[in-house]
């Protein structure tokens, strides 16, 4: 909503290393994540009040608190649809009780053991239930598991309708492993990939290879949220948070299974608001973060937030246009899903900040506008961060 | 029968009982809205542009063409180690444009699957007895 414009802002950023075993409690690597976070912001466990956390994350709020040292929590919330609600839609949540006052600084985190499965399931592999109810009844007894299953039907469709191919999937794929080349923190650091190596990985689910598939990550992540007015005095410039919102619609498609005949998703309910509520266009925008959870998502994302129209993806992703440092539009700077880690997207979240405070390894020069839009093909959530310069 | 030797059987609920009756007699039947005489794909309890209630199981000729598909060949299961690779097909049915269903394409290979040729269902067992809608291509 227009209403919360800039009235709150990111003020702390923390994580762990990402790794594919972390060798220590889910309920550790939240702390870790979020004591730096608050530290980052130049505050002390004793100045938060509320914590937001995805619905799938087992760690408890509670627990959280006890163990940092938070004497207090006036707020809490959880937010579902795992990297397509919570990256974002944690911060929405956090956002609306610092504004409306009901609490007056908000953590809100990612921390699982996913690639380890020590704690959360991999979401790469089907659970040994003997029966599947509910919409898994439709799906698990005809072998469709994964995400990356249900993805490969949508981007065969996607390929169908508008001539897309894999090698424009592949350059999403390059552009992430590019600038987590940059990063020591990415769990792909110094192993590149071209575009034929791309080709040339193994098949998962066709047309999906291997190399269009997001990572598996154990590590935690961590954003802190105040109003405005009390994020002048903190450790780092404020970022500001110009629109923001959540978006679920486009119920002819259930789960993953994107349905690509119909232009309206869950991505264009958020699309229809969220740059006139930040009141900038498409064009402004410096820096962006699309859920690289799978290639095709992102340029389907990218079509439906408006940054080119529906099929015109396979076009604006040549060029190295998502690439820095020459790239017209650099995305997911730090790597991304595909190359960094996959925080269920509260990763990239951080990266954005780092842009805007001009941090970044791979920095923008002069960014002032980030967007983010969370994992798509489920119920999702975008914002528009700002920053004075 | 090991669990992990199959994949999971569904599990009859509340309103889909007919369902999987209906498969266990070589029938698709889907519902049909009473009131503006839409069709569903999956079960669900009101009608999906209505709102309606009221509703009956309409018996498919199995017709239709498919929208897209994949072949999987990445085991996530340990019951698809036997059985990789395997094709996952959305089928668009002849009785109503937009009615899509998820199955699997038997019978053939993903040299011979594109977008748009004609399948009909037919019916496999699952292990635990309860059969499953799957499709195979028409003969040219």
């Amino acid at each position: 909503m227009e209403l919360l414009r800039d009235k709150t802002c990111i003020v702390g950023i923390g994580h762990t290393e990402y790794s594919r075993d972390s060798g220590r409690s889910e309920l550790t690597l939240a702390c870790e994540a979020i004591g730096a976070a608050i530290a980052d912001a130049g505050l002390r466990p004793s100045d938060i009040d509320g914590l937001t956390k995805y619905t799938m994350d087992n760690n408890d709020p509670v627990d959280i608190a006890r163990n940092l040292g938070i004497p207090e929590l006036r707020f809490t919330g959880e937010v579902a649809y795992g990297g397509g609600g919570g990256p974002v839609g944690t911060i929405l949540l956090a956002a609306m009780a610092v504004a409306t006052g009901q609490a007056r600084t908000v953590v809100a985190f990612r921390a699982m053991n996913e690639r380890s499965g020590r704690g959360t399931a991999r979401f790469g592999q089907a659970s040994n239930a003997a029966g599947a109810a509910g919409l898994h009844s439709y799906q698990s007894p005809y072998g469709l598991f994964s995400p990356a299953q249900m993805v490969a039907l949508a981007a065969r469709r996607h390929m169908h309708l508008y001539g897309t191919k894999s090698e424009h999937f592949g350059e999403i794929a390059v552009a992430c492993r590019q600038h987590a080349n940059f990063n020591p923190n990415a769990m792909m650091y110094g192993r590149p990939m071209t575009l034929e190596d791309h080709q040339n990985s193994r098949m998962i689910a066709s047309p999906l290879h291997l190399l269009d598939c997001c990572l598996e990550t154990d590590g935690g992540a961590a954003v802190v949220i105040t109003r405005a007015d009390h994020a002048r005095d903190l450790a780092h410039s404020p970022v500001y948070i110009s629109g923001i919102g959540f978006g679920g619609g486009a119920w002819n498609h259930r789960s993953i299974v994107k349905d690509m005949d119909s232009v309206h998703s869950e991505s264009t309910v958020i699309a229809k608001h969220i740059f006139r509520d930040a009141g900038i266009t498409q064009a402004d925008i410096d820096v962006a973060f699309i859920s690289d959870h799978f290639t095709p998502l992102v340029l389907m994302a990218l079509e439906d937030y408006g940054f080119c129209q529906r099929g015109e993806g396979k076009d604006f992703v040549g060029n190295g246009r998502l690439r820095w440092p020459d790239g017209e539009l650099p995305m997911n700077t730090s790597g991304g899903n595909l190359s960094e880690g996959y925080l269920h997207g509260m990763q990239n979240n951080i990266e954005a900040v780092r842009q805007l405070r001009g941090v970044a390894r791979c920095q923008v020069k002069d960014a002032r506008y980030a967007f983010i839009a969370a994992g798509n093909a489920v119920p999702t959530s975008a914002m528009i961060l700002r920053h004075d310069r | 029968m090991s669990t992990l030797d199959t994949f999971p059987y569904p599990i009859p609920e509340f309103g889909t009982e007919p369902y999987w009756a209906a498969a266990n007699v070589g029938e698709l039947r889907v519902q049909r809205c009473l009131d503006c005489r839409r069709l569903r794909w999956e079960p669900a309890p009101l009608c999906l542009d209505c709102q309606s209630q009221k509703h009956e199981w309409a018996l498919l000729s199995g017709r239709g063409h498919l929208t897209t598909w994949t072949e999987i060949t990445h085991p996530v299961h340990p019951a698809a180690f036997a059985k990789v690779p395997y094709l996952v097909v959305e089928v668009e049915l002849v009785e109503q444009a937009g009615l899509k269903m998820i199955s699997n394409l038997i019978n053939t290979t993903a040299a011979q699957v594109e977008i748009g040729a004609a399948v009909s269902v037919t019916f496999v067992a699952h292990p635990n007895g309860q059969h499953l809608p799957v499709f195979r291509l028409d003969a040219p």
